[in-house]
């Protein structure tokens, strides 16, 4: 036998050890193809292991934060700053929509588009404007595609976004816990978690969640910069996304960006929690309603009539 | 009586020119107004954008400059008795001429006391332009409590007063005060939604 190898000849053992080796490591090639073509297009390695949000350290939560912004300027071009804002203490935010004064322009919607770096194909936004007969309060009739000067005499308009209910079925729903209610009562996805099941979407009684079917393409230069990890940094690919009150400028205590671009002042912001706050005026003085009470979502996101 | 009109005009040419940047009510005007004082050390300020204290029209353009000309309300009506009955554009023979007037039954004195360069409540009191909302709530109180509410009227800046300041409509800011009625606009583009239309596009939801 040794003489033989000695001599430069193959026995059968092994030339099958060889096809052996061969088609094994051809197997696998092919058993990790999914991963490594995802990894050059999909996102990297580090991404890959990334732990939830909750659970990272603030080091290890800073690298994630610069890997982001690294991400970012590679694949968009844009420089861009993606911070950690955490929720203020003895705040819980609500937000009122008087439908009397609502002109349906959405302005809103378009601020929201601007603000939360949105994918400029899909004209997205987390709100969503129902132009709804007077008199209906049939969600199902509503139409959000009108595009004819507004307000029309017989209707009147609803915007919609998340509600962020107390009893969130999206957050019941989620197999991962990728999406869950902070202290603050906003209800925040974890981009880099999401598995993108779309239970969630299933689950929201508000078509509050949206899906990235394809990676938002944004020109670097619409980019807005000042992002936060929760709320409006670019989404990546096959992962679900929501309205988060913009986190990223209220937990500052800005007002959110739709409350700003209306030209109505349909729209009232501030924390549930301080007594005297414009919020508050308005539940206590208002007949306010939430959107499907039926349902026990119990939603902070509240609508009213003036008369 | 256009005589007369036109010699003021005249007059006024020269000292006119220099509020000649200023033009109609609805000048946005920043005034601070401080906020109550049970409020953390460090308040930002409510900033109103009121209108300007003392509205002009244009009465012409300087020949040499091509700037229009204004003049202030006093100009001419301290020496022009304001018929009362007047309620419409239509009815004047110059000046003012194509100026919308769709509020109620309002003539112009209901609001404006010219002579004096100011506003005049319902009472006779007069009132300077930048508190013109208070002249608004003598009919229309609810909107003027839901504003001092922080729940009528646009608004931008913090709602946390404690970081920042922020910066509240005025009255004349949405509203003509002439013809006050929010008018008809286009709204912003509706979703592209692959779910709404084939024309968005709907390859990827078989």
């Amino acid at each position: 036998m040794t003489d033989q190898e000695s001599s430069g000849g193959l026995d059968r053992r092994t030339a099958m050890k060889a096809a052996g080796a061969t088609l094994g490591m051809a197997a696998f090639a092919k058993a990790v193809a999914p991963i490594v073509e995802w990894t050059t297009t999909g996102g990297s390695v580090d991404e890959f292991l990334q732990k939830h949000y909750r659970e990272l350290t603030p080091d290890q939560l800073e690298v994630v934060l610069r890997r982001i912004e690294a991400e970012t300027l590679e694949d968009y071009g844009a420089k861009v700053t993606v911070e950690d804002v955490p929720p203020l203490e003895n705040t819980k935010f609500g937000y009122a929509l008087n439908l009397s004064v609502c002109i349906g322009c959405r302005q809103c919607a378009e601020a929201c588009h601007e603000e939360n770096n949105h994918d400029r194909a899909s004209h997205n936004s987390y709100i969503r404007v129902l132009e709804m007969d007077k008199g209906s309060m049939d969600m199902e009739t509503g139409r959000v595609d009108y595009d004819h000067a507004v307000p029309q005499s017989d209707k009147f308009y609803m915007p919609i976004q998340c509600q962020q209910c107390d009893n969130a079925p999206c957050v019941t729903v989620c197999p991962i816990e990728a999406t869950w209610k902070e202290p603050d009562g906003i209800v925040t996805v974890d981009y880099n978690w999401c598995i993108g099941c779309r239970y969630c979407e299933a689950a929201c009684p508000y078509h509050a969640r949206r899906f990235n079917w394809s990676k938002p393409e944004i020109p670097a230069a619409e980019i807005n910069p000042d992002q936060s990890y929760l709320s409006n940094r670019i989404r990546p690919q096959g992962v679900m996304e929501k309205c988060t009150f913009c986190l990223h400028r209220t937990r500052k205590g800005k007002m959110p960006a739709c409350l700003e671009a209306c030209p109505t002042g349909a729209r009232v912001f501030g924390n549930l929690l301080d007594p005297d706050s414009e919020i508050r005026w308005v539940l206590e003085n208002k007949r306010v309603f939430v959107l499907k009470e039926e349902l026990g979502t119990r939603p902070q996101f509240y609508y009213f009539f003036d008369e | 009586m256009r005589a007369v009109g036109i010699g003021a005009i005249a007059v006024l040419m020269a000292f006119a020119l220099r509020s000649a940047a200023l033009s109609g009510p609805e000048q946005e005007q920043a005034s601070p107004v401080t906020a109550s004082d049970d409020l953390p050390a460090k308040v930002g300020r409510v900033i109103i954008r009121r209108p300007k204290s003392r509205p002009a029209i244009t009465i012409g353009t300087d020949p040499k400059t091509g700037e229009p000309v204004t003049a202030n309300c006093s100009t001419c009506h301290s020496n022009r008795v304001s018929d009362r009955t007047t309620n419409s554009a239509d009815q004047l023979d110059e000046f003012h001429q194509g100026m919308a007037m769709a509020h109620g039954g309002s003539t112009c004195v209901t609001c404006h006391d010219a002579a004096a360069d100011s506003l005049r409540l319902a009472d006779g009191r007069l009132l300077p332009y930048e508190d013109s909302m208070q002249l608004c709530g003598q009919c229309h109180g609810p909107q003027l409590r839901d504003w001092r509410h922080g729940a009528h009227g646009g608004m931008a800046g913090y709602w946390d007063l404690t970081k920042g300041d922020r910066i509240r409509n005025h009255c004349t800011v949405c509203h003509d005060p002439h013809a006050p009625a929010i008018e008809q606009v286009m709204p912003a583009p509706p979703p592209n939604d692959r779910f709404l239309n084939s024309s968005a596009g709907n390859q990827d939801h078989d």
